[in-house]
């Protein structure tokens, strides 16, 4: 085989190898964004607190959630997760479990979290590492916040910053 | 006696259409060059799609996810109306770049089917330079301009008889079946007259520039149109991914 073939062989090979990994990912992003959308159960899993001497919980909790899925090395994550602090601080704890799933390693939400004050919200990473790896991709670089029922039910998600008035509204129809 | 240019340019553009060996040959001899369909079909596609403009902008809330709250609805339809005259002023330089990518491929493709060295050997196949397999390339989306054209006259009928936006009117297979995943939504579009149009230009210009049987044009032109369908396919993906982030 030529040397100009092999070039030619290798290129379309990366360009259509590239292609096909790219559709794979997103086929796979699909199913993620699917399996959590509003109507569907969120997975049940434990998570440890960290900012409440490392107690394990279980997620959903059986009482109405606010949950936040974030990486610590997010910028929108960190100013949604303030400006989630200030909606559930405005809403009873009787009511209303506020839980932030961390992403990262332990170690480095543990690290980012000694930075930050958080009273209501708590910030949590999940003990089996496996729930993570499926939101770990380019897309996940935005805070996903869960409105979650009693029974687990997902009753309202979105993605990305929305302004505090929004948010608060959403939750106390919710908390009704 | 030399015809007017104009008319030569017409003559070139109707044999992209029905007669692309001709166009072949009109390539070798250098008499087809790319800047002439490039602006037509870029000039076409950019009047068009800055005419539809202000249906676009009336469809955003129809295009927006569900659940989204009215502050970011309109914060959806301040970046619309900033990002789609950014986009139609940018889309030259990415139909130049997908012209050139898609050539470059059927180089490619030349290199590894036609198999040149065996000229010697009788076959007669040869593998024509890039610049050539791009001004094909060029004239073939002529066919493309035309499914745009259909798509806009269907566009702006529905929205004067009827008052409904409908923004990418349905052509294809698409007609017929309407399937709920993403993936096989935008395969079914690409399923229409036009792309086989489009193919069909391609296999004739690439079987004569290169001299080589329809099947060999076959085998170098159909893996670079399924790369291209797949392309459509992963920024349906996109689209769908992100609708969902942001609406659930």
């Amino acid at each position: 085989m030529s040397t100009r073939r092999l070039l030619a062989l290798l290129a379309i090979g990366t360009a259509f190898g590239l292609l096909m990994t790219l559709l794979v990912f997103l086929r796979h992003s699909l199913e993620r964004e699917r399996a959590l959308g509003r109507g569907h159960t969120f997975p049940s899993i434990t998570v440890r607190a960290l900012n409440r001497s490392f107690e394990l919980q279980r997620v959903p909790s059986g009482r109405k959630m606010l949950l936040v899925l974030f990486r610590p090395d997010c910028p929108q994550c960190e100013s949604e997760l303030a400006r989630l602090e200030r909606v559930c601080a405005e809403v009873s704890t009787e009511k209303l479990d506020c839980v932030a799933i961390s992403l990262g390693s332990e170690e480095q939400t543990y690290s980012w979290q000694r930075t930050q004050v958080f009273r209501r919200l708590t910030i949590a990473v999940s003990v089996d590492p496996v729930f993570a790896e499926p939101y770990r991709d380019w897309l996940m670089a935005v805070p996903l916040v869960f409105l979650i029922t009693e029974q687990g039910t997902i009753h309202d998600r979105r993605a990305g910053e929305r302004s505090q008035e929004d948010t608060l509204a959403r939750v106390r129809e919710f908390v009704q | 006696m030399s015809e007017p240019a104009a008319w030569s340019s017409l003559r070139l553009f109707a044999q992209a259409l029905w007669a692309p060996r001709d166009l072949a040959s009109a390539i070798e001899d250098e008499r087809a060059s790319w800047r002439l369909p490039a602006l037509a079909i870029i000039g076409a596609l950019m009047v068009m799609d800055f005419l539809a403009l202000p249906l676009f902008l009336r469809a955003v809330p129809q295009m927006a996810p569900v659940g989204l709250s009215p502050d970011m609805l309109m914060q959806l339809e301040r970046t619309a109306r900033i990002m789609r005259p950014i986009q139609i002023l940018l889309s030259p330089l990415a139909l130049l770049l997908k012209w050139a990518f898609t050539a470059a491929l059927l180089f490619g493709m030349g290199l590894l089917v036609l198999r040149p060295a065996a000229r010697a050997e009788g076959e007669g196949a040869r593998l024509a330079p890039v610049k050539r397999f791009f001004v094909l390339v060029v004239y073939a989306n002529l066919a493309l301009l035309l499914e745009e054209v259909l798509r806009n006259l269907l566009l702006w009928l529905r929205y004067l008889l009827t008052g409904a936006i409908v923004l990418r009117p349905a052509i294809g297979l698409d007609t017929f079946v309407r399937p709920s995943d993403p993936a096989l939504a935008a395969l079914a579009e690409q399923v229409n007259v036009f792309e086989a149009w489009y193919v069909v230009i391609l296999i004739g210009g690439v079987g004569a520039l290169c001299q080589c049987s329809r099947s060999a044009a076959m085998a170098v032109v159909l893996p670079v149109w399924g790369f291209g369908v797949l392309v459509r396919v992963g920024l349906a993906l996109v689209r769908e991914v992100l609708t969902r982030q942001l609406g659930g």
